[in-house]
Parts: C-alpha cells; sequence; structure tokens
C-alpha cells in the first residue's frame, strides 16, 4: 500500500511502512535494494545511476549539474561555450566603452513570428543596470539569431558558438525532460495496460520531448512559426545599487550582497544556464531549505578533480592536451532548473526551482546566458499519447487537448488573471 | 503468581520477565497518550528507552477484571510488585502514577495544525472560494500550481549571502555531483532500445520490477 501526503512543497511516500521525503529518495532506496540482490551487469548500473542522479538533483535540490565534457575526455563543446563567453563579455565591454553602441541597441519588443504575445527579442536594463538583458531567439529556417542586430554586436564567430551552445545545452535539457516525465509516467502506473509498460513509458516520453519542445529545429510542426520559442538571453548581473550609510554591520552586509533578481519559477520545461565564472545563480533547495549555488557546487568539484588529478586548482583554467592557450574552467558545466511545465507533466513529482540571482558589491558582474526551454507554439498536450493517459491527475486533466498558449494562460496565478 | 513461583521454574522466570515487559510497555503507551491530549510528547533518550526506565511508577491500583474498578486495598509501588504480589497479568488494568517523565512539547502535524487554526472550516471553504489551495491539498488545477509557485516564492527566505558564506551542496552526494552529458544523453538513447526490443530491458524498467515487489 502506498500513501501520499504533500506537506510545504515537499512529498512524503508511505511504501511498504518507511517514510521516503521524496521520489528520488524512494529511487535511491530501491537501488540499493536492487543491488543487494547482486544484479550485477555494468551498463543496467550505469543506467540506474544516471536516473537516480537526475531524479535526484531535479526533485531534491531544483537542479541538476551536467559536465558537457564528460568528466574532461572531450571539450569541442567546452571550446564552444569558452567562445560564446569570450563574446559576451566582448559585447558588454562595448557597451559599457560606448554610449553610441549601447543607444543603437534595439529596445525589447515582441515578436509575433515566434507565436505567442509573450516572445520578446532586443535589449532592456533596469535598477541602474544592476540588471542587463539581450534577448535573443533562433531563426529555424537560416538558424541566425534575433534580433538582427545582433550580427553586428556579437560578430560571426560569437553567433556560430552561440548556435552550437544552443544546440547541444537543448539536447541535454530534453533528455533531462524525458526522463523525468518517463520515471514520472512509470511511477504513476501509466500504460500499464500494455505490454513492457516503462518501454512504453520511455517512448511516449520521447515523443513528446521532440513534439512539444521548441528546440528551435525547423519542424513542420512548427512551420508558421518561423522564430523559436524558447530564448537564449545574454545577461549582466552587477550590484550597482546606491547604498545609504549603513548603521550596523547587518546593513553593511546586506548592502554587499543582495537579489538582483528576485525569487521566481520558470514557466518553461527547463532552463538550462551554462556555469558563468562568477557564481550567483541560488536554486532553494528542498530538501536542505537553503539557497544553494550550483555554479558554486561545480566550481568546487572541478577544483576537486584538479587536485586529483595533480593539476592546478588555482589557476581556474583549464589545460587542454597539445594547445597552449586553456579554457576558463566552467566552460564545461551546465545547470539544468524543472520549469512549471515540467511540473505538470511529471505529475507534479518535479517541483519547478524557485530560483534567483545574487549579487556582491565590489565583485566583478556576473555574466550569464539562459536558455529558457518552452514549448514549440501551436500544438497540443495529448495526455494519452505522451503520458499514458492521466491517471485521474486534475492538472493532466484540465490541460489535456489544450494548445500550449492556453496552458500558459491557465499557469497564471490568481492575483495575474 | 508469586515471584518464588516464577523462579522455582526457568519457563516462568521467562514467562515473568514478559510480564514485566507488558505492564512496563501497557504503562509506557498510556503515558504516551496522557502526554498528547496535554499537548505533549514523550523525549527520550536512547538508554531511557529500556523498561523502567522512562519514567517512576507507583501508586498502582490494579482493576478488577470484571467491574473494571480498582480493586480495594491494594495499593502497590512497583510494577514488580503489582506482578509478584498483585497477580498482575497482561490484558488487566490498572490505574497508576508515573513521575519523572522525560517529555516535550508536541509539535502538530500539519492536519492538526490547520484542525486547530480552523476548527469549523470556515477558512477552508473561504479559500476554496479564492481559488487558493491550502498546504495539505493536492494542485487541483493548473491555477492552484501558479499560487502555490507563487506561495514557495514568497515563502523562500529573502536576505543574500556572499560566496563564502553560500551553500554549496554537500561533497559526496550524488545529486549535487555533476552528471556526464553521455550519461545523461544514454539513458535517451537506452530507452528507444527499450521500445524497438520489447524485452526487460535496463535502465527504467528496473525500477519498475523494484516497485512491483514491495
Amino acid at each position: 500500500m502506498k500513501v501520499r501526503l504533500q506537506v510545504s512543497g515537499l512529498t512524503f511516500y508511505y511504501i511498504g511502512g518507511i517514510a521516503f521525503e521524496n521520489m528520488a529518495m524512494y529511487f535511491e532506496s530501491q537501488c540499493s535494494h536492487f543491488f543487494g540482490f547482486s544484479i550485477n551487469v555494468y551498463n543496467q548500473n550505469e543506467q540506474q545511476s544516471a536516473l537516480m542522479h537526475v531524479m535526484n538533483a531535479l526533485v531534491a535540490h531544483g537542479a541538476l549539474i551536467v559536465d558537457m565534457t564528460d568528466g574532461g575526455t572531450n571539450f569541442d563543446m567546452a571550446k564552444q561555450v569558452a567562445g560564446m563567453w569570450k563574446g559576451i563579455q566582448d559585447f558588454y565591454d562595448r557597451i559599457d566603452q560606448d554610449e553610441s553602441a549601447k543607444k543603437s541597441l534595439p529596445p525589447m519588443t515582441t515578436v509575433m513570428e515566434a507565436g505567442s504575445q509573450t516572445a520578446k527579442i532586443g535589449f532592456a536594463s533596469a535598477d541602474n543596470d544592476s540588471l542587463q538583458f539581450l534577448e535573443t531567439r533562433r531563426n529555424r529556417k537560416t538558424r541566425d539569431f534575433l534580433p538582427e542586430e545582433v550580427k553586428t554586436i556579437l560578430g560571426d564567430s560569437t553567433i556560430s558558438a552561440l548556435s552550437e551552445v544552443f544546440d547541444a545545452v537543448i539536447s541535454a535539457g530534453k533528455s533531462a525532460v524525458r526522463i523525468a516525465v518517463a520515471a514520472s509516467s512509470i511511477e504513476a502506473g501509466a500504460f500499464e495496460s500494455e505490454e513492457n509498460p516503462e518501454a512504453q513509458a520511455s517512448k511516449a516520453a520521447a515523443l513528446m520531448s521532440d513534439e512539444l519542445l521548441d528546440d528551435g529545429s525547423d519542424s513542420a510542426i512548427s512551420s508558421g512559426f518561423p522564430i523559436c520559442m524558447s530564448p537564449h538571453r545574454l545577461c549582466r548581473y552587477s550590484n550597482n545599487q546606491q547604498n545609504k550609510a549603513p548603521n550596523n554591520e547587518e546593513e553593511e552586509e546586506e548592502n554587499l550582497s543582495r537579489e538582483v533578481f528576485g525569487a521566481h519559477v520558470d514557466s518553461t520545461w527547463v532552463t538550462i544556464v551554462p556555469v558563468a565564472a562568477v557564481s550567483g545563480l541560488e536554486v532553494f533547495d528542498e530538501t536542505e531549505e537553503l539557497w544553494y549555488r550550483p555554479e558554486l557546487a561545480a566550481r568546487k568539484y572541478w577544483e576537486a578533480e584538479q587536485t586529483k588529478q595533480g593539476l592546478d586548482s588555482t589557476s581556474m583554467v583549464e589545460t587542454l592536451p597539445g594547445e597552449a592557450s586553456g579554457l576558463p574552467w566552467h566552460s564545461r558545466y551546465v545547470v539544468l532548473m524543472p520549469g512549471e511545465l515540467l511540473q505538470v507533466a511529471s505529475r507534479n513529482e518535479v517541483p519547478a526551482a524557485v530560483h534567483r540571482v545574487v549579487a556582491t558589491k565590489d565583485c566583478p558582474s556576473r555574466l550569464s546566458a539562459p536558455i529558457l526551454l518552452r514549448c514549440r507554439p501551436g500544438v497540443k498536450m495529448d495526455v494519452d499519447r505522451y503520458l499514458g493517459g492521466t491517471g485521474g491527475d486534475p492538472l493532466l486533466e484540465q490541460c489535456n487537448g489544450m494548445t500550449i498558449e492556453q496552458i500558459h494562460d491557465a499557469l497564471q496565478p490568481t492575483s495575474f488573471q | 503468581m508469586s515471584k518464588s513461583q516464577f523462579a522455582a521454574n526457568p519457563n516462568e522466570e521467562i514467562r515473568r520477565a514478559f510480564t514485566l515487559y507488558a505492564m512496563d510497555f501497557t504503562a509506557k503507551e498510556a503515558t504516551k497518550a496522557a502526554l498528547k491530549q496535554n499537548g505533549l510528547e514523550i523525549a527520550l533518550l536512547e538508554d531511557e528507552e529500556d523498561e523502567g526506565m522512562w519514567g517512576d511508577l507507583d501508586s498502582i491500583r490494579l482493576l478488577d477484571e470484571t467491574t473494571q474498578e480498582p480493586v480495594p486495598g491494594a495499593v502497590y509501588e512497583s510494577t514488580e510488585e503489582a506482578i509478584d504480589v498483585g497477580g498482575w497479568k497482561p490484558g488487566q488494568g490498572f490505574d497508576f502514577v508515573v513521575r519523572q517523565v522525560p517529555a516535550k512539547m508536541r509539535e502538530l502535524s500539519l492536519d492538526e495544525l490547520l484542525q486547530a487554526l480552523d476548527p469549523d472550516g470556515t477558512l477552508r471553504q473561504e479559500a476554496q472560494e479564492k481559488n487558493m489551495t491550502l498546504p495539505d491539498e493536492d494542485l487541483r488545477s493548473l491555477g492552484d500550481l501558479a499560487n502555490d509557485s507563487v506561495r514557495r516564492t514568497e515563502n523562500s527566505p529573502r536576505g543574500a549571502t556572499n560566496e563564502e558564506e553560500a551553500f554549496a551542496g554537500i561533497e559526496g552526494k550524488r545529486g549535487y555531483r555533476p552528471i556526464h552529458l553521455t550519461n545523461l544523453l544514454a539513458q535517451q538513447e537506452n530507452g528507444e532500445e527499450n521500445s524497438e526490443s520489447k524485452t526487460s530491458g535496463v535502465g527504467l524498467d528496473i525500477l519498475l520490477h523494484r516497485r512491483h515487489s514491495i
């Protein structure tokens, strides 16, 4: 017998008399139990380990860190990421030094060709330039990025790197979504009337990620909408607030570090954040009930690995075999955070990550280049096809047959409707 | 049954030990229930969990098994005396006084807390009319999910720290470590193999098989 109890955003499962704090913990337990029976097929262990890793990270901690180099064995993508960072740094340096370049940037405007009134492109800044965003979107056919001005602003090599990075990290994001949705469908008993339900759940989740998630490809499904719904946002966060003189130590500390982009969740499947040189992204860790900095975790992990291999962990540069120049340490990592659409499709098992950005005064600004993986425009949620039926889940019953735009509208809090 | 009767026979010794345990356990459970009624809960250290260590029992009065009234006159100062002299048997009721029970204020469960705050359900009704979800309720609509996201966001702490004091996960714990890209992608490739092969396969299959065996 299994009983479920929802307490303050955490779900406790009582299975066989044992309480599991969340599904990831349940999976861990099942795996240990399974291995206890000495079934030891290498590939099974590898697959099982990856599945549990994904679920534990997403469910319990709100963020999954991915090493795009596979532990330092293939730096091709890291080189592209490094190229992207250099281009973004050059862009912000340029607008700092050249006021006319800044003024020439197109303001944030709606791009209806993406299929939604909420889809924007352009440049915006706020809070005394503490937040600066250059919102870009891919044209499916030409694979260029909008707004048009970015070609001039960023240059061909940066655009090329952006494009490579966009494809690679979206692929990682789609895989994570697929794994989480398949695992949740199996846990909910979907497809149980079919032969080999677990394979069916896996296949259906793959179908869903291909048909619903907008990876910017020129798919027939989105042919009426030439611009990708998933933006690639090039940001800079700084603590530029003009503070009053502090009256005490507490106020002094508050002045030093503050939220520059307040806590929120994203209306995405996942938000993919290439790890920045300066840590500042914080995800609310539902297990520890603390703000967790995955970028700092990635750096500590990298330093420890460097030390293990007898390499210099203080240089913050990745040494590449046979190459004179290295790469910034962070070029190899991206962070995936679940959004509200994944929460719905996972039957509320993977909560959308509450996250924010913190900046510290007198520290370098944090450059960031998140990709918000959203839905293809015009497609409908087919719960039977993708999730094996609603299973009585009221959220899935509501969104079954809805277009993604309708789901987006229904996902507005009461106070905004 | 007297102590000498127990001692005369090893089986009786075992029976006495069992009876002592049963009486102590019964008194402990009754004490827990009484504490709960008063908003308290027993708070024992590991060595206080042992028989006879969780409190000092005295003034034990056995109840007549037919009338359930205290047997007149007989008051025992320990469980040993109630058994050896009074002949208590498991299942027989008894009154007692217990002192020195380590206890603390009981933490209310979420259900109890909500019940205490809203005994007649007025606030719950009002929340439903405003499409709000209480913490003990499942999400019923996409609007509920959106409101829940707002609640979780607003409940997160506001203060910020510098990097030195920030939480960077727990070293060695799986969910905080980076996963290799190929391991993430391999799940997908493997899943496709599964869907083609209709064999038990790997990965997600393992979970399902274990789940069924619980």
